[in-house]
């Protein structure tokens, strides 16, 4: 018999969708018997949720491009002939 | 993009293959990693640092160090996790300069109040429940995020590479050199303390939700 308590220990496997099948039917019973611990559940789930919608999903142009020039002023970069002699070794 | 990366040509080369070609510093190699990892390194990095101007620095000093410490890179755990295990390491140094020594409360008195026996014992206010125009999920991410900065950073971490970046436990304890129960732990402790900044933003908007009957009687129709 769980009890609120035993909840909280659960609440990340059972997100996960992991829980042993028979801890999961208790949790399941204790939650259909308790709102308290329903409302918890409900309000942690959808706290987890709703952090998802804080990813970057783009990037600043100007920072791409400074991001870009930052790494192209320290990359050594070879010289013609050493691209080519690079293109060389390749080949040969 | 939905996955926070810039989409690669069809004929990109897969991690493996790009490493190989960066450790020939082949200039096309080197924006294609930029592409492909750029907005995940800066989101990350903003979202630890709560700071652009940190963020972009983040950003720049990992993809010199990618380039300069590839050939370290032993392949035997994925090229993200890697990258990511960079990024995390050095925004956590910049906040950690900044934000001091916090502690978040002990986790009993994180969530709901309990009786000796381990009972909940006050009225849990359900703010899912309210109709979705009266407390927007806008206004939410916003008061999330101010939660996030909350954070110690060690927490942080863990709620924003989980939670907001999507990685899996696995994937998560490898970048942070955690173990699994350590991870689930923190994790647990960081949720718990966003919930209830959440549940204090709903109730401060909506004090009807407050009053919500004790667990006992708790049927009552919200506003």
């Amino acid at each position: 018999m769980l009890r609120c308590r035993d909840i909280g220990e659960l609440l990340h496997d059972y997100l996960e969708g992991e829980l042993e099948p028979e801890v999961r039917r208790q949790l399941d019973a204790h939650l259909a018997d308790c709102p308290g611990c329903l409302s918890f559940l409900n309000t942690y789930r959808h706290t987890v949720s709703v952090a998802r919608d804080l990813r970057c999903e783009d990037i600043p142009p100007e920072l791409r491009e400074r991001l870009r020039t930052f790494i192209d002023q320290r990359v050594q970069r070879p010289g013609v002939l050493g691209r080519i002699r690079r293109r060389l070794r390749e080949y040969f | 993009m939905a996955d926070g990366t810039t989409p690669d040509r069809a004929d990109a080369p897969d991690d493996a293959a790009l490493v190989a070609r960066l450790r020939t510093r082949d200039e096309r190699a080197i924006e294609t990693l930029i592409a492909r990892y750029e907005t995940r390194v800066f989101g990350l990095a903003l979202r630890l640092t709560s700071n652009r101007q940190d963020a972009e620095e983040v950003l720049q000093d990992v993809f010199w160090q990618i380039l300069r410490h590839i050939d370290a890179f032993r392949g035997d755990a994925k090229l993200s996790s890697w990258i990511y295990r960079i990024t995390t390491n050095t925004a956590l140094m910049k906040l950690r300069k900044r934000a001091g020594s916090r502690e978040l409360p002990l986790e009993e008195s994180l969530g709901p109040a309990m009786s000796a026996e381990g009972q909940i014992v006050e009225a849990v206010p359900d703010w899912t429940r309210l109709p979705s125009d009266a407390l927007e999920r806008k206004e939410l991410a916003r008061h999330l995020a101010m939660a996030i900065e909350e954070l110690p950073p060690d927490y942080r971490a863990v709620v924003v590479l989980r939670d907001v970046e999507g990685l899996s436990a696995a994937e998560a304890c490898e970048v942070l050199d955690l173990s699994l129960p350590a991870l689930k732990s923190r994790l647990h402790r960081a949720r718990l303390f966003l919930r209830r900044r959440l549940t204090e933003h709903a109730t401060v908007r909506h004090p009807a939700l407050a009053q919500t009957a004790p667990p006992e009687d708790n049927d009552a129709a919200l506003p």
